[in-house]
């Protein structure tokens, strides 16, 4: 035991390191730290009880430490009551205590080593907060766990797919948004991937040689192909429960473009189907699929989504009856596949985009004609619908006489002060300027890690061999390094 | 030949009798009937021509005109009959016997067609072997005659695949450059005859690269230009046509009669000017065009018409071309483009009506547009009216700028905001870049860490196994 604390107390946070340990050896004895500790946690049957208050260390300086105690702690509880979910484990009660302060406090550095064990323990406060049904609690505090982890929020981790089926669960759309509207621009390979590359990125910062060590990892917290899929569909649904139509469809748009080698994911064939009815929602047409789809994915696509594409050309052709009838003929589809409640808003979307159609060639118009155009129903209630939804710029005047039907006037889209529009406008475009900026580091960052793949290397010994056999001795022209490396030409040749 | 007339008329017919036969078997191009009387006289008008259009414009008018089938189908058979093609006869008799059975022309006479049938087999026969005569002797002068008369004469008795291909071959033997200009020009004419519009184009292209002097090329060029007008216009090309129309020399007065005649290039160039040029491009280049000023001096109503649309005097001009409409409808080559180009104008006289004003009331527009309707209806400016049904259409395809108000009945043109109208589409591909840049991110990372979607490996070897055996759509899903 005394050993253990010993050992466990080893190794503190990198600041806190004297000078004189080098980088170098600070990166091993961590890595052996987690490697011992991680044998020992396999190996115990009943964990270990760390009772007393004053042998928890602080979890900013040993959080590698501070993370084993809580799983030897967890593993002790869980063999003690002989439970799945020990008392002690609910919140409110001192182990969830301890694991809030730690995830609050942790050093991001030390735990980028030991990715699973953090996303198990994520895993532990989801499953207990559910335990006593109150999954919102677990929400916030897993939120910050992850923005603690990567404030850019650029990895793709268990934890985010885990995340957003929680705020799913618990209803608490708002909630996920922070970590949704950035940009996820990086999939690991494996989650010891993702922190040993985060790692190798901050050890670039103080020049060092990074290191990419993938040690074996559970299986269980391997990504794959499923979780991306996962991830995205349910970003796009909480979008699309917030009526940010363009973001869903975005989102959606990266799931249905996933490279495929033969088969597609069913995953992708639901996406498309919410991508189409979204696509009718915002923009009242069928969603073009991305390039980069191949023809047979698109193909198979289309044939697995029928009843959704003969929907959108029946919303296209702004033909109300066969657009009331294909809803009609396939109720059984929209339940089956849980996109009832969507398809019900393609209908009122139907009806403001064929009053908005009729606004674009109409000034004014009364409600017999309207009627007459075919609108469906009664239109004084769907055009009262429309124009108190704001889907539809307009007032309805009514005539004096019940003779003469009221006359319905298209209005242009009030604004009321120019300045605040342009504003608005400024401020969504430096928004983007931010975004592609971003990106725009993602993408070198990407570069680099395409640069030191063992294909790229071999590409480049090939094509090495080949510039030498063109031009023996002359100057080897490589891509990617910059001009700097160019022939050296005679620039003043020109101008004798 | 003889054997079958019928399969010879479908193969060798020009588009006038191709016209027909659609209008026979298909209800898509229906034969155009004009009941009102043209403004031309008949007999003059068709003095103008030569050659065998002159029969194609007579039977095209006895067949289209119900005032005047009879005279025009009886020129028709004279102009026929005095020619070696068997097939127009026969078909113009059959034409006359549907429209007057009881005239003495309907009737077919049997002895003609037997005695013209031998003449031409046995002409055919004899230029066929004087032209193997020439071949086995090898001189090339001969060969090219040769070509060429066998050629006329089967551009004679009709068969006008035949035709063009005996001129074609007259190509190898041609030594002078005139001569090659004469066999471009037969080409051409038999191409015009069986609406071949892209061998017109392409031997005119032929006729242009052809190196011949400079006073050889300003002799050629009024009949090349008229040619090609009247391909691009066959090609519903009508800017282009105008372009070339207005580009022909007043030279070519009576040259081309076996295709058209100046006051036809006058018509076309005119109405196909109207249709695709604005109003300063129809002053400038229509009628500050001095030379064209010679062609629109025969047609001065299409001159009064163009100078009415570019003065904003539309009613004016738009009733100018309905009081020609039945002429233009009976002529050859415009039939089927004038009421396509007839739309055209007035969709232009609507839009530049409209654009000095901010809002003009329906029944202003109306009167100048539609006013037999006005005068005709209780509700003339009604949402169903078929002028405001036109205006929707115009409105809906993008070409008028403008929205209806029905409660006022006026015409609203709309008023955009340019600059937040940029801003925001500045904003919009902003964001689809930044959207697809990051699609493509993902993309190689997805690529790079090897988690294509694939199906597990189990699975696959079973989806192997199945291979040949179902093949529903659920295959190949994960």
């Amino acid at each position: 035991m005394e050993e253990l604390y010993h050992r466990l107390l080893s190794v503190p946070a990198k600041q806190l390191c004297s000078k004189s340990t080098l980088e170098d050896d600070y990166d091993s004895q961590l890595c052996d730290l987690v490697a011992y500790l991680r044998q020992l946690l396999g190996t115990l049957d009943s964990g270990i009880s760390f009772d007393h208050q004053s042998q928890w260390p602080d979890p900013s300086i040993h959080s590698v430490s501070y993370l084993f105690m809580l799983h030897f702690q967890i593993l002790f509880t869980q063999t003690r009551d002989k439970t799945k979910f020990p008392e002690d484990l609910f919140p409110g009660k001192a182990l969830w205590a301890k694991i809030v302060f730690f995830l609050r406090n942790f050093d991001p550095f030390q735990i980028s080593y030991v990715g699973p064990e953090w996303c198990r323990l994520l895993e532990h406060v989801k499953l207990a907060a559910n335990a006593v049904l109150k999954p919102f609690v677990a929400v916030k505090l897993i939120r910050e766990a992850i923005i603690r982890l990567d404030p850019s929020s650029s990895y793709l981790t268990p934890a985010h797919v885990m995340f957003l089926q929680l705020c799913l669960q618990t209803k608490s759309h708002i909630e996920a948004l922070p970590i949704m509207d950035k940009h996820i621009c990086n999939i690991p390979e494996s989650t010891e991937m993702i922190y040993s590359k985060q790692r190798a990125v901050a050890s670039l910062q103080h020049r060092m040689r990074p290191t990419f060590t993938i040690a074996e990892s559970s299986l269980s917290n391997v990504l794959t192909y499923r979780d991306y899929l996962q991830y995205f569909s349910y970003g796009a649904m909480i979008y699309m429960v917030l009526k940010r139509w363009g973001d869903a469809l975005h989102f959606l748009n990266i799931v249905v473009s996933i490279p495929v080698t033969s088969s597609i994911s069913l995953i992708m064939v639901d996406a498309y189907k919410k991508q189409i009815l979204a696509s009718l929602q915002e923009h009242g047409k069928l969603p073009a699929l991305p390039t980069t789809v191949t023809l047979h994915t698109k193909k198979l696509l289309r044939s697995l989504a029928r009843p959704y594409v003969d929907l959108a050309d029946a919303f296209e052709a702004l033909d109300t009856k066969r657009m009331l009838d294909t809803v009609g003929k396939y109720r059984k589809v929209w339940s089956s596949d849980k996109n009832r409640g969507l398809v019900n808003q393609i209908v009122d979307a139907f009806h403001s985009h064929l009053l908005l159609s009729l606004g674009k060639t109409f000034a004014a118009l009364n409600m017999t004609d309207i009627a007459r155009l075919d609108v469906g129903e009664e239109p004084e209630p769907v055009v009262i619908r429309c124009i108190m939804s704001g889907a539809l710029h307009g007032s309805l005047v009514q005539s004096g006489s019940a003779a003469r039907s009221s006359m319905l006037r298209f209005t242009e889209k009030s604004v009321p002060f120019p300045v605040s529009v342009e504003e608005h406008i400024q401020k969504q475009l430096l928004e983007e300027q931010a975004a592609l900026g971003y990106l725009h580091s993602s993408l070198w960052e990407n570069n680099g890690g395409l640069e030191s793949t063992a294909e790229f290397i071999q590409n480049m010994q090939r094509r090495q061999k080949t510039i030498d056999r063109v031009q023996k001795g002359s100057p080897i022209l490589v891509e990617g390094l910059g001009n700097e490396f160019q022939l050296d030409e005679d620039m003043m040749e020109d101008m004798d | 030949m003889d054997a079958a007339p019928d399969v010879l008329e479908a193969s060798q017919g020009g588009f006038a009798e191709l016209n027909e036969a659609n209008g026979r078997g298909t209800a898509a191009l229906p034969k155009v009937i004009v009941d009102d009387a043209p403004k031309f006289d008949l007999e003059s008008y068709i003095a103008n021509y030569t050659g065998r259009t002159k029969f194609d414009r007579l039977f095209l008018i006895g067949t289209c005109s119900t005032y005047l089938s009879g005279e025009a189908l009886k020129a028709a058979i004279g102009e026929a009959k005095a020619g070696k093609d068997v097939a127009r006869y026969e078909r113009a008799v059959r034409a006359l016997g549907e429209a007057a059975p009881a005239e003495k022309e309907a009737v077919l006479d049997r002895e003609w067609v037997d005695r013209m049938l031998k003449t031409t087999k046995a002409e055919t026969d004899r230029l066929e072997h004087e032209l193997r005569g020439y071949k086995n002797n090898l001189i090339k002068e001969s060969i090219r005659m040769g070509n060429e008369d066998l050629g006329l004469h089967y551009h004679q008795i009709g068969d006008l695949v035949a035709a063009s291909k005996s001129y074609s071959r007259m190509r190898d033997y041609c030594t002078t450059p005139s001569h090659i200009a004469s066999m471009l020009f037969k080409v051409i004419n038999v191409a015009v005859e069986r609406g071949d519009w892209l061998s017109v184009q392409s031997n005119v292209q032929r006729l242009r690269s052809l190196q011949s002097k400079p006073e050889e090329q300003a002799k050629l060029q009024p009949k090349m230009s008229a040619a090609l007008g009247l391909a691009q216009m066959h090609s519903e090309n009508y800017l282009e046509a105008a372009n070339n129309f207005l580009a022909t020399d007043p030279s070519l007065a009576e040259t081309y009669a076996e295709v058209l005649t100046s006051n036809d290039v006058a018509v076309y160039g005119g109405l196909c000017a109207l249709a695709s040029m604005d109003r300063g491009e129809l002053q400038r280049r229509v009628l500050d065009n001095s030379a064209f000023r010679n062609f629109l001096e025969l047609e001065p109503h299409i001159r009064r018409a163009i100078s009415f649309f570019c003065n904003s005097k539309f009613r004016p001009c738009l009733d100018i071309l309905e009081a020609y409409r039945a002429d233009y409808l009976l002529d050859l080559h415009l039939q089927r483009h004038f009421p396509t180009l007839l739309s055209r104008i007035r969709t232009k006289s609507i839009q530049q009506y409209l654009v000095p004003f901010s809002r003009v009331t329906l029944d202003a527009m109306a009167k100048i547009f539609a006013p037999t309707v006005v005068a005709g209806s209780a509700h003339p400016l009604d949402l169903h009216s078929p002028f405001v049904q036109e205006l929707v259409r115009l409105i809906q395809d993008g070409t008028l700028n403008a929205r209806i108000d029905l409660e006022k009945a006026v015409l609203v043109a709309t008023q955009t905001d340019r600059r937040t109208e940029i801003q925001q589409s500045t904003l919009d591909s902003l964001r689809r870049f930044r959207q697809e840049a990051h699609l493509r991110l993902l993309r190689t990372s997805i690529l790079q860490a090897g988690l294509e979607v694939r199906a597990p490996p189990g699975e696959r070897k079973k989806g192997l196994d199945e291979r040949g055996g179902d093949r529903g759509p659920r295959r190949g899903i994960v």
